[in-house]
C-alpha cells in the first residue's frame, strides 16, 4: 500500500507542477513581432518602410495571381488596355480584351483596390507613430516624407483607376480617405469628392517634398525630392494646372539627362541608368521570376522562360518615321505581328523595372508648355528628344502640336504603363484598327466610357457601410458601361 | 481477442464450485464459424447449478450431479447452448451470436461495452479495412460507415482522401476531424500508419463520445487501434499483394491531330461568320490562317484543311505527340507485411514490418514507404502494467503528378510531338548518342516550356518523410477498482523536399535550380488518467479523472540556389547563387482537465456526464478556456420484463445525448496583433502589417445533439437509425472589413452552421450455413448543411454565396438556357429589373441573352443546387461458400451538384490548347439539334465561362471493391503447420456509373462539389496471398 500512496504523491506532485506553469499556454510567433514593438525607435520605423516598398515592388492586392504581383504588373495592365499594344493569348488577355476587367465582381478592380489599399494602411501607421519613435529628427523627417509620398502616389492612381478624370469629374465621387492606422473598430470611410482626393494628394506630396529637403537615397526604387516633383508634376498634369505641370517637371528632371540612344538600343533593363528616376532592381531573391515585363515581352531573348504574349500594332509601328532609332528596334515575325526589342532581361534575368525616367518629365513639360501657348519652348524640348532619337521634327502648331506631343510620348514611352492614363486624361477615344487582335471582347470605346473606370470591388460596397449600394447617381457603384457626359 | 477478454472476465466473476464427487464430465467446445476452441464458455449443470469455464483449448471439465440431464453453455458473443448430458465426454459447437451484443469497443480515454454507450459511434474492423487496396488508411473508411463522407479525390499513390463525419462544421475554421492512435491526439503523418498494423478504426460522432476530447473534437474524432497480440501461440503473418492499376474513370478522348486540326478551323471560320464576313470569305480565310494559327504545324502543308473544313486529302501528318500513352501506364503496386504477435500470462506483443511500393499510373511517379511497429505491454507487477507501442515509417515520393501536370495532359494538343522535330530532314532529332531529344516546345503556340517526360527524366521533385510514433504507459493498480494510468506519446515526422532543375535542358538551361526545405514536427502529449469502476448489485458506476497537457513544435528551413556548373550535381553546394533561405518555428499547447461519470442500473438504463476544460495558446490569456461537456443516457428497452418474452428481440436500445465540443483551429497566434517579418526590400529588413489584434476571440462550440436506436432481431438482422443535429456557436468566421481599410476582415466567434441528418446502418446474415454464408451491410447518410448566422445579409464565396439558410456549398450563378437552334449560340436568363412602387428593384422580366456579360454581374445570379449530395453510404455483401470466399462493396452518392470545370476548360476556343470531344458534335448549319454551343474563336471568352451550363448532377455509383479468395482448409492446413492460408483477387473501383464518367471526369471530386484537375482516382486489379503460422 506504501508504494501506491508514494506514486499517488508523485502523480499528485507532478499534475500540480504542471497547473502552475502558467507561461506554458504563451506562444509567440518566430517570424512576426508585436504590433506595439515596431515604432520605438526610428530603425523600426525604417523597417515598416522598408516594408512598405516591399509592397509597391513584390506586394499583391490577394487576388493569388501572377498578375497580380506589385506595381510591375500595375502597368503591364495599363498598358495592355490600351492602343498600341498587342495582347495574343497569355497574360493579360482578359485586359487587353476588355471581357470585363473593370467590373466590381472580377478579381482585377479588387487587386488594385486592395494593394493600394494596403499600401495606406501601412504608411498611416509610419505616419501616424513616426513622430513619437526615438531617433534623429532627420532620419523621422526622411522615412516621413517618403511614407507621405507614397500614400499620395497610391490615392493618385486611385483616384485615376476609379473615377474619370479630374477635367470632367472633380465633383464626382472620389475614394475614401484614411490617414490613421485601421484598427478592428475602424469603419469604412466614404467616397468623398474627387476634387478632396485631389486635395490629399497634393496635401501628401507637398509636405513629402518639403520633409524630403536633403535626403539623398541609396537606392534608386526609394522615393527622393526628385520624384515627389515628379509626382507632383504627374498630377498637376492631370487637373490641368499646366503651369505647375511645367514648373514641376522641369525641377523634377534637373539631375536626369534624356536616355542616350545607345542605352536605349540595348534594352530598357539597369537602373542605374542616368535618365532613369525612378524604378526597381531584381536580385536572384527578389524577383518576378518569370512573370515580370521580360518574360511577356515577345522577343526571343530571355535566357529563360518567356510568355511571349506582348507585341505592337501595325497601326502604332506605322507612326515612327524611317530612320527612327525606336523604329530599328521593332521586327516583324510570322508575316503577321511585330515585336519589340525595347525590353530585354539581363543575362542572369535580374534585369530592372522602370518606374520613371526623364523623357516623361520632359515631354510634360512640353505638353503643359505647348497647352499654355508657349509653343516656341515646348518645341524645343520637343525637338531636343526627336533630333536625338532621329525622328523628324514637329513643325505643327496649336492643338496639333499637343497632339504630336502625345505622340511623342507614346512612341517614347510605350510599355512603361503610361499610355492609358494619358488616354483618359486627353479624353479619348479608345480606338483600335489596323492588326488588332479579338476573342470577343470590345475594339473600340468611345471617349469617357465607363469602362475604361474600374468599379468599386463589389466586396467594398457591401462590407464599406459609408457606401451605397447601387449605381451612381442612385448609389456609390460606377456604373461599367456606358458613357460619362460631364 | 475478444474471446480472451471475455475468458478473463469470466475467470473473475465465476469460480468454479467445487462440491462433492458427483460424475466428471469432460469436452471440448468448438466454434461453427472457424472449428477453433472457444475459450472461458461457462457450462453450467442445469440442476445443482455448479459451473466450470472452458480454458484456452476450449476443453472444460466440470462435475454434475447424479439426476443432472442438462448442460447449459453460455459465453457471450455465442448463443447459449442447452444439450442433454449423453456421456463422460461431450463434443460442443456453439454458434456464434452475430448480434455479439457485448463487445467491447474503443472509447475516450478507455474502453467501454457497447451496450453501455449512449453515444454514437461506428467501428470499422480489420477484416473491413483488408477488403479494400489502399496505402492510405484514410481512403480505406469510404463507404463503411454511417455518416462519415470520404472523398477519395487523388488517385495520387498514398493521398489522403477529406474526410467529413456528420457535416461542415466550421465555416473558417478547420472541419477535418481529429486523428486519435492508441489513445493520444495523433499528429504524426497519416501516411505513415501501415494499413496493415490497424485493429480497428472507431469514428467517434457524438458529443457524448467525442466531449472527453473536447478540445478538438467538435468534428469528430478517428480512433485508430493498431494491433496487439493475439493467441497464447505465438503467430507469424505473411500479407503480400500486387497490383495493377489505372484511371477508374477516363480521361475524355483526346482529339486526334485531325480531329484537333479540323476544328481549329471551325473556330476560326465560324470567328469570321461572327466578324461579318460571307461564308466564303470566312472559309477562305480560315484555311489561309489555319496553319498561322496552330503555329506549330504536324503537316506537309501550309494549308492542311480546305475551305470545306476537312482536311485535304494527301496531306500527311509529320508527326504527333501521344502524351497520355506515355504519360500513363500502368506500373505494379507491391506491398509486403509480416508481423509476430502472442501473448504470454503477463507479456502482449505485436511487432510487423511493412513494405509498400507504389507506382502509380503516372509514368513518372512513385511512392514507396517502410514501416515497423512494436507493441509490448507487460505487467512488471501485480499491480503495474507497462507498456510502449512504438512504430517507425520512413517514405518517399518521387515525382508527383501535380494539377497542372493533370491540366496539361488534359489539354495539350495531340499535335505537340514529345521529342524534337527536325523540319529540314523532316524526322527527330537526335543527340550525339543516336537518342531523340525531348521537346519543351519553344515552337509551339502554348505549353512553351512543358514536357513532363523530360522534366522526370532530368528533374527530382523528391519528398522523403520519417515518422516515428511512440506511446508509453504505466498502469498502477490500487485496487481492483481504482487505477492510475500515465502515458507520454510523441509523434514526429520530418518531412524532407529535394528539388532539382537541371541545367541542361528546359526553362533553366545555362543555370539549373535546387531547393531543399525540411519541416519538423513533434508533437508531445501527456495524459494522466484516474479510474473508479465498481459494482454494487445492480448499480455500476464508472468515473474518471484526466489532465493532459499537449505541445506541438514545427520547425521549417527552406534553401534555394541556382547556377550549377553541368549538369547531374543535385546539392545546394555545388549551385552559386542564393535565390530564397527561410526558417521559422511555431508552438502551439493546450492544457486540459477533465472527467467523465458513468452509471448504469440493472443493465437496463445507463447514463453518462462529461465534462472538460481547455486552455488553449490560441487565444488571449483572457479567453483562453473554453468548457465543453456531454450526457447521455440509453435504455435497454430488451431487458425490460414487457420485451424479455419476445425470444426475436435479441436486443432494443433507445439512445440520446446531448454536449458542447469545440474548436481552435484557425491562425497558429490568432489572437495577437502582429508586423510580419520577411517583407524586405532588396536585402533591407522589411516588416508589414500582418494581423490586427484580436483579444476577445475565443473558443468555437459546437453542440451536438444524438438520438438513436439500436436494435438486433431474430438473431439475423442488427443495426442502428439514429438522428443528429449539430448546431455550432461563435463560429470562428472572418468579419469581413470594407477592405479600404487595408483588410478584407478579422476573425471574430460570429455566424452559426447547422447540421441535421439522419443515418441508417443495417447488418443482414442472410444466409447462415455451415458451408455457405452470405451477410449483407448497408448503410445511408443524409444530411443538410444550413448556415443560420451570418455577420451580413449574404457573403459570396468563389462559385458560392452565403445567405442564411442556406447550405454552404450551393452553387450561385447565371442561369444557362441552352443553345440558341438558330445559331448555335449559348443563351442565358437574364434578369430584366424594374423600380416597384415602394421603391425597391424587383425583377419585371426573364429574358434570354447570348452576351455573357448581361449575365455576370450578381444581380442576374440565382441558385443552382447544393453540393452536398441528399444520401450516400455503402452496400457490401461477403458470401462464403466452404473455403472459397466472396465480397463486393458498391458505395453510392445520390443528388449533390458538381460544378465540372475540367470539362468546362476543354470546351471553350483557347488557342494551343486541345478540346474536348463533344466539341465535335457542336451546332453547325447541318446539326441544329446540337447540344453543345457553335465553336466559334469570337466567343472564347463566354463559352467556357462558369453558369449553369457547367453545373450537373453528380449521382454515382462505385463498385468500390470486388474480391475473391480461396483459404485452405483446416485439415490441410494443420498437415501443413500453417494456421491460415489465403489466396486472393480483388479489384478496386472497377466500375463507375454516373454522368461525369461520359465527360471524362471523376465524380469523387471535392466536398465542395469544384474541380481542379485534380490527378482522378485509379481502378486496380490485385492478386495476393496471406498465410499465418
Amino acid at each position: 500500500m506504501k508504494t501506491y500512496v508514494k506514486t499517488l504523491l508523485i502523480a499528485g506532485t507532478v499534475l500540480l507542477g504542471f497547473s502552475s506553469c502558467t507561461g506554458f499556454l504563451e506562444t509567440n510567433p518566430s517570424t512576426s513581432v508585436a504590433d506595439t514593438e515596431v515604432f520605438k525607435t526610428t530603425q523600426g520605423a525604417q523597417s515598416a518602410l522598408y516594408g512598405c516598398y516591399f509592397q509597391m515592388e513584390s506586394g499583391d492586392g490577394g487576388a493569388g495571381r501572377q498578375d497580380d504581383w506589385g506595381y510591375p504588373t500595375h502597368l503591364m495592365t495599363f498598358d495592355a488596355c490600351g492602343e498600341d499594344m498587342i495582347v495574343w493569348g497569355g497574360w493579360y488577355t482578359y485586359d487587353y480584351n476588355y471581357w470585363g476587367h473593370t467590373r466590381g465582381d472580377i478579381f482585377k478592380a479588387s487587386a488594385l483596390w486592395r494593394f493600394y489599399y494596403r499600401l495606406i494602411n501601412n504608411t498611416n501607421s509610419i505616419i501616424y507613430y513616426i513622430d513619437q519613435a526615438e531617433g534623429l529628427q532627420a532620419d523621422k523627417d526622411h522615412i516621413k516624407g517618403q511614407a507621405l509620398a507614397l500614400r499620395g502616389w497610391s490615392y493618385f492612381h486611385l483616384i485615376r483607376l476609379f473615377q474619370h478624370t479630374y477635367a470632367i469629374a472633380k465633383d464626382m465621387p472620389g475614394v475614401p480617405i484614411y490617414l490613421e492606422p485601421t484598427t478592428d473598430q475602424t469603419e469604412g470611410a466614404p467616397r468623398g469628392t474627387v476634387q478632396a482626393t485631389y486635395d490629399r494628394v497634393l496635401e501628401d506630396f507637398t509636405q513629402a517634398e518639403t520633409l524630403l529637403q536633403g535626403f539623398v537615397r541609396s537606392y534608386k526604387n526609394h522615393i527622393d525630392q526628385s520624384v515627389v516633383r515628379a509626382f507632383l508634376a504627374q498630377t498637376y498634369l492631370t487637373m490641368n494646372n499646366w503651369e505647375k505641370a511645367a514648373e514641376y517637371a522641369e525641377k523634377a528632371r534637373q539631375n536626369y539627362p534624356l536616355t542616350s540612344n545607345s542605352v536605349y538600343q540595348e534594352g530598357f533593363n539597369d537602373l542605374s541608368t542616368a535618365s532613369w528616376m525612378w524604378g526597381m532592381p531584381q536580385t536572384k531573391d527578389q524577383n518576378m521570376g518569370d512573370y515580370s515585363p521580360f518574360a511577356m515581352w515577345a522577343n526571343w531573348t530571355r535566357n529563360g522562360y518567356t510568355f511571349q504574349c506582348f507585341f505592337l500594332s501595325n497601326d502604332f509601328v506605322n507612326q515612327f518615321d524611317d530612320g527612327d532609332i525606336r523604329k530599328s528596334q521593332i521586327y516583324f515575325v510570322w508575316n503577321v505581328i511585330y515585336y519589340s526589342m525595347k525590353f530585354r532581361d539581363t543575362e542572369d534575368l535580374t534585369g530592372s523595372i522602370i518606374f520613371m525616367r526623364s523623357e516623361e518629365m520632359l515631354l510634360t513639360q512640353a505638353e503643359a508648355l505647348a497647352r499654355m501657348g508657349k509653343e516656341a519652348q515646348a518645341k524645343e524640348l520637343l525637338w531636343q528628344l526627336q533630333e536625338m532619337r532621329g525622328a523628324k521634327k514637329t513643325t505643327a502648331t496649336g492643338n496639333d502640336l499637343v497632339e504630336a506631343i502625345l505622340m511623342e510620348r507614346r512612341k517614347e514611352l510605350y510599355g512603361e504603363g503610361l499610355s492609358w492614363f494619358d488616354m483618359i486624361r486627353n479624353q479619348k477615344p479608345l480606338t483600335r484598327t489596323g492588326n488588332h487582335v479579338s476573342y470577343g471582347g470590345g475594339k473600340q470605346f468611345p471617349a469617357r466610357s465607363w469602362r475604361f473606370v474600374y468599379q468599386i470591388p463589389n466586396s467594398e460596397i457591401i462590407n464599406n457601410k459609408s457606401m451605397e449600394e447601387g449605381i451612381w447617381p442612385a448609389g456609390d457603384q460606377n456604373p461599367f458601361d456606358g458613357v460619362y457626359v460631364p | 481477442m475478444k474471446r480472451i477478454l471475455l475468458g478473463i472476465l469470466a475467470f473473475v466473476f465465476f469460480v468454479p464450485g467445487v462440491l462433492a464427487q458427483k460424475r466428471q464430465i469432460t469436452g471440448t467446445i468448438v466454434s461453427s464459424e472457424d472449428g477453433q476452441p472457444v475459450i472461458g464458455v461457462t457450462v453450467q449443470d442445469k440442476t445443482t447449478g455448479t459451473y466450470a469455464v472452458s480454458d484456452q483449448n476450449g476443453i472444460f471439465s466440470i462435475e454434475v450431479g447424479s439426476t443432472s440431464e442438462t448442460l447449459v453453455f453460455m459465453c457471450i458473443s455465442f448463443r447459449n447452448l442447452e444439450t442433454t448430458i449423453t456421456g463422460n465426454v461431450m463434443n460442443v459447437t456453439m454458434q456464434p451470436d452475430v448480434m455479439a451484443l457485448d463487445e467491447i469497443m474503443v472509447i475516450a480515454y478507455g474502453q467501454g461495452k457497447k451496450t453501455s454507450f449512449t453515444g454514437s459511434a461506428s467501428v470499422v474492423k480489420k477484416e473491413d479495412l483488408e477488403r479494400v487496396k489502399t496505402s492510405n488508411i484514410t481512403q480505406a473508411l469510404q463507404g463503411l460507415s454511417t455518416g462519415v463522407q470520404v472523398i477519395n479525390s487523388s488517385g495520387q499513390p498514398g493521398a489522403s482522401a477529406s474526410i467529413l463525419i456528420r457535416g461542415i462544421g466550421s465555416m473558417n475554421a478547420s472541419s477535418s476531424p481529429m486523428y486519435v492512435v492508441d489513445g493520444a491526439p495523433y499528429n504524426g503523418y497519416i501516411n505513415a500508419i501501415a494499413p496493415s498494423d490497424i485493429e480497428s478504426l472507431t469514428v467517434l460522432k457524438d458529443a457524448s463520445a467525442t466531449a472527453l476530447y473536447g478540445s478538438r473534437a467538435a468534428n469528430g474524432v478517428i480512433m485508430i487501434t493498431t494491433r496487439k497480440g493475439q493467441r497464447e501461440k505465438g503467430q507469424i503473418s505473411f500479407r503480400s499483394s500486387l497490383s495493377f492499376s489505372s484511371l477508374a474513370v477516363d480521361m475524355p478522348h483526346q482529339l486526334t491531330p485531325v480531329e484537333y486540326t479540323e476544328l481549329s478551323w471551325r473556330g476560326l471560320y465560324y470567328e469570321a461568320l461572327d466578324n461579318g464576313y460571307t461564308a466564303e470569305n470566312a472559309a477562305l480565310l480560315a484555311t489561309n490562317n489555319l496553319a498561322n494559327e496552330l503555329k506549330l504545324n504536324p503537316w506537309n502543308t501550309s494549308k492542311p484543311v480546305g475551305t470545306d473544313g476537312k482536311l485535304v486529302s494527301g496531306t500527311d501528318l509529320l508527326f504527333e505527340g501521344d502524351w497520355r500513352e506515355a504519360l500513363l501506364q500502368s506500373r505494379p503496386r507491391q506491398e509486403y507485411s509480416l508481423d509476430f504477435s502472442g501473448r504470454t500470462e503477463k507479456t502482449n506483443y505485436f511487432f510487423s514490418l511493412g513494405y509498400l511500393d507504389d507506382k502509380g499510373i503516372f509514368t513518372t511517379q512513385q511512392f514507396n514507404r517502410i514501416t515497423g511497429r512494436s507493441n509490448v505491454t507487460t505487467k512488471v507487477k501485480n499491480w503495474l502494467e507497462v507498456g510502449t507501442n512504438t512504430s517507425f515509417a520512413h517514405s518517399l515520393t518521387d515525382a508527383p503528378a501535380t494539377e497542372s501536370t493533370i491540366w496539361f495532359l488534359r489539354t495539350v494538343p495531340s499535335i505537340y510531338p514529345i521529342y524534337e522535330w527536325d523540319y529540314a530532314t523532316n524526322t527527330y532529332k537526335t543527340d550525339a548518342d543516336g537518342n531523340k531529344i525531348y521537346d519543351y516546345g519553344n515552337d509551339r503556340k502554348s505549353w512553351i516550356g512543358w514536357n513532363p517526360l523530360a522534366d522526370a527524366a532530368y528533374n527530382q521533385y523528391i519528398t522523403k518523410v520519417d515518422n516515428i510514433s511512440s506511446r508509453n504507459f504505466a498502469e498502477v493498480t490500487f485496487l481492483p477498482q481504482l487505477k492510475f494510468r500515465t502515458s507520454i506519446s510523441l509523434d514526429y515526422y520530418m518531412s524532407s523536399y529535394s528539388g532539382y532543375t537541371n541545367p541542361t535542358y528546359g526553362y533553366m538551361a545555362g543555370r539549373g535550380a535546387a531547393t531543399k526545405s525540411a519541416t519538423r514536427n513533434i508533437t508531445t502529449v501527456w495524459t494522466n488518467l484516474l479510474t473508479y469502476d465498481k459494482t454494487f448489485g445492480k448499480h455500476g458506476v464508472g468515473v474518471l479523472l484526466g489532465q493532459e497537457s499537449y505541445q506541438r513544435k514545427v520547425n521549417g528551413l527552406s534553401g534555394s540556389k541556382e547556377g550549377f556548373p553541368f549538369g547531374g550535381l543535385y546539392e545546394l553546394t555545388s549551385a552559386a547563387t542564393m535565390t530564397d533561405l527561410t526558417s521559422y518555428e511555431d508552438n502551439y499547447r493546450l492544457m486540459s482537465w477533465f472527467s467523465r461519470a458513468e452509471y448504469d442500473f440493472d443493465n437496463k438504463y445507463y447514463i453518462s456526464g462529461s465534462l472538460r476544460t481547455d486552455g488553449s495558446s490560441r487565444f488571449h490569456k483572457n479567453s483562453r478556456w473554453g468548457t465543453f461537456w456531454s450526457v447521455g443516457a440509453s435504455w435497454r428497452l430488451s431487458n425490460e420484463n414487457f420485451l424479455k418474452g419476445n425470444d426475436w428481440i435479441d436486443n432494443l436500445k433507445l439512445k440520446a445525448s446531448y454536449g458542447a465540443v469545440g474548436n481552435d483551429d484557425i491562425s497558429w497566434y490568432a489572437y495577437q496583433g502582429l508586423y510580419g517579418t520577411g517583407y524586405d526590400d532588396f536585402g533591407k529588413a522589411g516588416v508589414m502589417i500582418q494581423r490586427l489584434p484580436n483579444e476577445t476571440l475565443k473558443w468555437e462550440t459546437n453542440l451536438q445533439f444524438n438520438t438513436g436506436l439500436d436494435f438486433a432481431l431474430f438473431n439475423r438482422i442488427t443495426g442502428s437509425f439514429e438522428y443528429f443535429m449539430r448546431k455550432s456557436k461563435d463560429l470562428l468566421f472572418t468579419m469581413p472589413m470594407a477592405s479600404s481599410t487595408g483588410f478584407s476582415g478579422v476573425d471574430r466567434n460570429i455566424g452559426d452552421v447547422q447540421n441535421a441528418g439522419i443515418e441508417l446502418q443495417l447488418n443482414l446474415r442472410v444466409l447462415d450455413g455451415e458451408n455457405f454464408k452470405w451477410n449483407m451491410d448497408f448503410n445511408a447518410s443524409h444530411y443538410k448543411n444550413t448556415i443560420t448566422k451570418l455577420p451580413q445579409k449574404e457573403m459570396n464565396s468563389g462559385v458560392f454565396k452565403w445567405r442564411e439558410g442556406q447550405s454552404r456549398y450551393n452553387f450561385w450563378g447565371a442561369e444557362w438556357a441552352g443553345v440558341n437552334p438558330e445559331n448555335g449560340n449559348d443563351q442565358w436568363w437574364k434578369n430584366v429589373y424594374e423600380t416597384n412602387a415602394d421603391g425597391e428593384k424587383v425583377v419585371k422580366e426573364r429574358v434570354l441573352t447570348e452576351n455573357y456579360n448581361d449575365v455576370s454581374g450578381d444581380d442576374q445570379k440565382k441558385y443552382l443546387g447544393d453540393a452536398i449530395p441528399k444520401l450516400f453510404g455503402g452496400w457490401s455483401n461477403t458470401f462464403s461458400f466452404y473455403g472459397i470466399d466472396f465480397s463486393f462493396m458498391l458505395y453510392y452518392s445520390i443528388g449533390g451538384k458538381l460544378y465540372d470545370s475540367d470539362y468546362a476548360q476543354m470546351i471553350a476556343y483557347r488557342e494551343g490548347f486541345s478540346y474536348h470531344p463533344d466539341n465535335l458534335d457542336s451546332w453547325t448549319e447541318n446539326n441544329k439539334a446540337s447540344a453543345f454551343t457553335r465553336f466559334s474563336k469570337a466567343y472564347s471568352n463566354s463559352m467556357g465561362a462558369y453558369s449553369s451550363k457547367f453545373i450537373f448532377d453528380n449521382t454515382f455509383v462505385r463498385l468500390r471493391n470486388v474480391s475473391l479468395g480461396y483459404t485452405l482448409p483446416s485439415t490441410l492446413l494443420r498437415k501443413m503447420k500453417f494456421s491460415s492460408f489465403r489466396v486472393y483477387v480483388q479489384g478496386d473501383n472497377l466500375i463507375t456509373l454516373g454522368s461525369a464518367v461520359r465527360r471524362g471526369t471523376d465524380p469523387e471530386q471535392s466536398i465542395s462539389g469544384t474541380t481542379v484537375n485534380r490527378f482522378p482516382t485509379t481502378k486496380s486489379v490485385t492478386v495476393g496471398l496471406q498465410f499465418s503460422l
